[in-house]
């Protein structure tokens, strides 16, 4: 009895933990194995987009998540993401990230590019990418 | 009849519903960005402007000219280091008109993440956030604080510059140094319709940025050599004035004397100071600035800090900003009033952020504003204004 509860709660611990957290994916091809959450940050919010393997990086923003991904990056909400967007790109000084709308149209960006980053849910992760980083979605920065 | 571009542009924005338009396979995008502004001031002793290219401003009434602006800009990436940036953007301009300017027109190229460079027209980003004042979407209050930006009107240059960045630290350290020439009006302070002219003036400076985790720290150094043109016309009815007043008992020699001599060329050296500290739903600014001009009268010295906090998807925000010249007798220049002149003024602002749909937000701003010496930033002071106005916005600010 004891023992069961103790799997039932393990299980729902787990389920919580798959489902609260997003991995960050690069291709397999890429010679990178790991990035910090600051330089994601940098990545991502177009301040700085070198990756410590020396690659100039090629952010991917996968729309369904992409409220998940930020709050658990920066914890802001998408209307903060996209009132800081404003002031880069209308000033001039930088690109957002690429919007995509589809995983497979991300994923295939990401074989085709060394340099890209994307994001998933970490629960359906396939083979050929790398996770570099997975971000918990329950706590923030 | 002056606000029929603004109308066509926003009537160009209800028939595409489409945002963000990716044209010829994402290479050109097209964006955009406006506010819909309503603001009320209650003196009607002095017309309130946001910034000194506005040539009047409501007093005692109700306008939609101080805040509402469209702009819209087409972003083309060449290949993967060069894009083309090339901005328009209408606004109650100098003449009391929405006449579509162009506000930036740069190749930007970037050959690695840690070089870039922009030739052309690029915006002038003297101070934190300086180059996005027109988007109101990007920042929480209804206008950037007037007491310290109002008086900055150079919004771009047509020069270049370069951004250089690398990991130090924890953090990022950064720079950016830019050089260029002016091309931008500004309206008479006095009132009278004039128009002057601050094309060819020259613009080169420079900021050093460090950011890490939620904080981000600049320090700016800026020359301006200022030249302001006026009409031939204006310059012929001065030497007529200058004649009264050489003879006439009624007219100082001192106040054509002095309009002479805003138009000399001089330095401007600006210094300033910003920081800025974000985490999740708490943002505050801090800015100082420092404005170096022959004489001491008219070295300007002014502040902010702002601190908005979010909850779910409306941010209450406060202000409070001023700004401090050592100033002058309105005698002194020949004027026959009491009182100084020069740029002292503050302004409590409180307000709120709604965010209300997708690339929308509704804002409201009350600002207590108190001037003890009222230069530049209101516009048809009547003499007896006793420095008080409290000003309400209602802002609808967009992006596409």
């Amino acid at each position: 009895m004891k023992i069961l509860s103790v799997a039932f709660l393990s299980c729902l611990l787990l389920a919580g933990f798959a489902r609260a957290d997003i991995a960050v994916v690069v291709t397999v091809d890429s010679p990178l194995r790991t990035v910090s959450q600051n330089d994601l940050i940098n990545v991502f919010m177009g301040r700085y987009r070198r990756l410590p393997t020396g690659e100039t990086a090629l952010p991917v923003d996968l729309s369904p998540l992409k409220a998940r991904f930020y709050r658990a990056l920066v914890d802001k909400d998408l209307a903060e993401i996209n009132s800081y967007w404003a002031r880069l790109i209308f000033s001039g000084q930088a690109s957002p990230p690429l919007q995509m709308q589809e995983s497979d149209e991300m994923l295939q960006y990401i074989r085709r590019n060394p340099g890209a980053l994307g994001y998933l849910d970490a629960a359906a992760v396939p083979d050929d990418v790398r996770i570099v980083l997975q971000l918990s979605e329950r706590q923030a920065p | 009849m002056s606000s029929r571009y603004l109308l066509a542009g926003l009537a160009m924005l209800g028939c595409s519903s489409t945002l963000a338009a990716d044209l010829f396979d994402d290479r050109v995008t097209l964006r955009g960005f406006g506010t819909l502004g309503l603001t009320q001031n209650s003196s009607d002793e002095a017309g309130y402007i946001r910034d000194i290219g506005q040539p009047d401003g409501p007093a005692g009434t109700w306008s939609a000219h101080v805040d509402t602006r469209l702009g819209l800009q087409l972003d083309w990436r060449i290949n993967d280091q060069l894009t083309a940036v090339v901005q328009g953007r209408s606004r109650y301009n100098y003449e009391g008109r929405y006449q579509p300017e162009l506000s930036w027109a740069f190749l930007r190229y970037a050959p690695d993440p840690a070089v870039q460079l922009r030739l052309g027209r690029i915006g002038l980003d003297t101070y934190m956030l300086s180059d996005s004042r027109d988007v109101g979407y990007s920042y929480l209050w209804a206008r950037p604080p007037v007491d310290y930006y109002g008086y900055r009107y150079l919004s771009h240059i047509d020069g270049g510059d370069i951004t250089l960045i690398r990991p130090v630290g924890h953090g990022l350290l950064w720079g950016k140094f830019y050089a260029g020439v002016a091309d931008e009006k500004v309206p008479s302070a006095l009132g009278d319709g004039a128009v002057f002219d601050a094309g060819g003036s020259t613009v080169i400076g420079g900021h050093i940025n460090y950011e890490w985790d939620n904080w981000r720290v600049q320090l700016g150094t800026t020359k301006v050599k200022h030249q302001l043109e006026a009409s031939d016309a204006y310059m012929r009815d001065l030497d007529s004035l200058e004649m009264y007043c050489s003879f006439s008992p009624e007219c100082d020699p001192a106040l054509p004397e002095y309009i002479r001599s805003t138009f000399d060329s001089h330095n401007i050296y600006i210094t300033s100071v910003g920081v800025a500290y974000d985490r999740g739903p708490l943002q505050v600014q801090a800015m100082l600035s420092h404005l170096d001009r022959t004489g001491n009268e008219t070295d300007v010295d002014a502040a902010f800090i702002s601190v908005g906090y979010r909850i779910k998807s409306i941010t209450p925000y406060v202000t409070l900003s001023g700004s401090r010249t050592d100033g002058f007798a309105y005698r002194d220049i020949g004027v026959e009033l009491d009182g100084e002149g020069g740029l002292t003024q503050q302004t409590l602002s409180v307000g709120a952020r709604y965010d209300l749909a997708k690339n929308l937000a509704l804002k409201t701003q009350l600002d207590y504003l108190n001037a003890d010496q009222s230069g530049l930033l209101a516009r048809n002071i009547k003499p007896d204004w006793d420095g008080n106005a409290t000003i309400f916005s209602i802002n609808l600010d967009f992006i596409f």
